[in-house]
């Protein structure tokens, strides 16, 4: 359960609501396909409390990398040559104080798969100054993550993981409103791929470098976000920018903009569009001449720019129910990174989603 | 890493000191709209987010809390 933005208008959550999403995300060339519906409901259950709670199941299936080879001179990402078919089920759950316009709320979430299990607490506050023109939010979490691997019965490896957080919302204008965000994030523990391995062939016999990650990873994300109404246009701008960086050596911008078009009887347009890019990790490499005590060929640690757009159509009942539909498509290419070289022999990777939505306040 | 973070605080010091807009109560009936949230939808962010942390190295900034995957 991430500490939500600060609202703009601070206060308790004055109705409740319920609802319920339903996610489809489907990969390219036969790869992963994941469904997973959602359920939750937050509002005012008491003066002064506020509640938050979901539950989330992901059914995924198909097959994902497991090695990456050079045989032959080219480098190749294998997938896993069994299908696999595995569910993974979250909970969330918040409690927030208020006292006045300032406000605790202390957080729970449970992650759970047949090889990994993720518990996380999280403590947060908010404050209120200046007739309510700015809002600090602070936070901190914990998490405890318990890691195994199906056909490694013996493995059972643990990681703990601190985040810190601190953010200041500062009102502009009467339609426009930004935001900072700093979290600091400090991990120990088990960080490897225990499915993933890398085969070079420099003669006959490849030298095998099964997945190693170190056992530290401190990093630090910097969030910028600006949202502005247009009244003429009836609409709204948000914009958002992230920075980050960790220890593994990893670098990366994001950029997501999207507009908010309201129309009459209560539908709303919202396209959108994100830019994101990252410099490969320091022990990241496609091929390993000789084993060595850190190194991957992990995609999801190589240097890449990805394009996603998508597109959100809601409507609004009379009674506060609504329904919304959203699609949208995410590429990524080695080439497409803008600040920096891009790993020039990562795959393409292409994937769409469609997500529908259905809300009810009460 | 220790020179980014205080870099950053810095920032938001002299943010904090620069002061800001007055806007009284009754002139935000824009900024409350649901369509001005940072997070309008907070359910479909939680999913877009997870997605995206299943494919890129990078997440995060966006409050604490939150489990992980074996995105394996």
């Amino acid at each position: 359960m991430q500490l939500a933005a600060p609202p703009v208008c601070a206060g308790q959550i004055e109705e409740m609501s319920a609802g319920v999403k339903y996610y489809r995300f489907k990969e390219s060339d036969g790869r992963m396909a994941v469904v997973a519906p959602m359920a939750w409901v937050r509002g005012s259950v008491a003066e002064q409390w506020d509640i938050d709670a979901s539950s989330m199941v992901d059914t995924l299936s198909g097959a994902s990398q497991q090695y990456v080879s050079n045989r032959g001179g080219q480098i190749v990402h294998a997938l896993s040559s069994a299908s696999i078919r595995e569910s993974r089920r979250e909970q969330a759950l918040k409690l927030t104080r208020w006292f006045g316009d300032d406000s605790v709320g202390l957080g729970w979430s449970l992650s759970e798969e047949h090889d990994y299990r993720s518990e996380t607490f999280a403590l947060d506050t908010r404050f209120e100054r200046h007739d309510k023109n700015v809002t600090l939010a602070f936070g901190v979490s914990g998490s405890r993550d318990i890691i195994g691997a199906t056909g490694k019965p013996d493995l059972r490896e643990t990681r703990s993981t601190h985040a810190y957080f601190a953010g200041i919302t500062q009102v502009l204008s009467p339609t426009a409103i930004v935001q900072g965000n700093l979290e600091i994030v400090d991990g120990h523990g088990y960080y490897d791929d225990p499915y993933k391995y890398t085969m070079t062939f420099l003669g006959a016999r490849p030298t095998i470098q099964y997945d190693q990650r170190p056992e530290t990873r401190r990093g630090a994300a910097l969030l910028l976000r600006y949202r502005e109404f247009l009244p003429r246009l009836d609409a709204a701008l948000a914009a958002d920018f992230r920075h980050y960086r960790d220890s593994w050596g990893i670098r990366s911008l994001m950029f997501d903009v999207s507009w908010h078009q309201n129309f009459e009887q209560g539908w709303s347009l919202r396209p959108s569009l994100r830019y994101y890019e990252q410099g490969a990790a320091d022990f990241y490499a496609p091929t390993f001449a000789a084993s060595v005590a850190t190194g991957s060929s992990d995609a999801r640690l190589g240097a890449f720019g990805a394009w996603s757009a998508g597109v959100k159509l809601r409507k609004v009942f009379d009674n506060g129910h609504s329904v919304d539909l959203s699609a949208g498509v995410y590429r990524q290419k080695a080439s497409w990174r803008l600040f920096g070289a891009g790993s020039a022999e990562l795959p393409d990777y292409r994937s769409r989603f469609l997500m529908a939505g259905w809300q009810m306040a009460f | 890493m220790k020179r980014f973070v205080l870099r950053v605080v810095g920032w938001f010091a002299l943010a904090l000191l620069a002061g800001c807009a007055n806007v009284q109560p009754w002139e935000r009936a824009y900024l409350a709209r649901p369509e001005m949230a940072f997070d309008a939808d907070p359910s479909e962010a939680r999913l877009m987010r997870h997605t995206y942390q299943s494919k890129e190295a990078a997440a995060g900034g966006y409050g604490v809390g939150g489990g992980g995957c074996g995105c394996n």
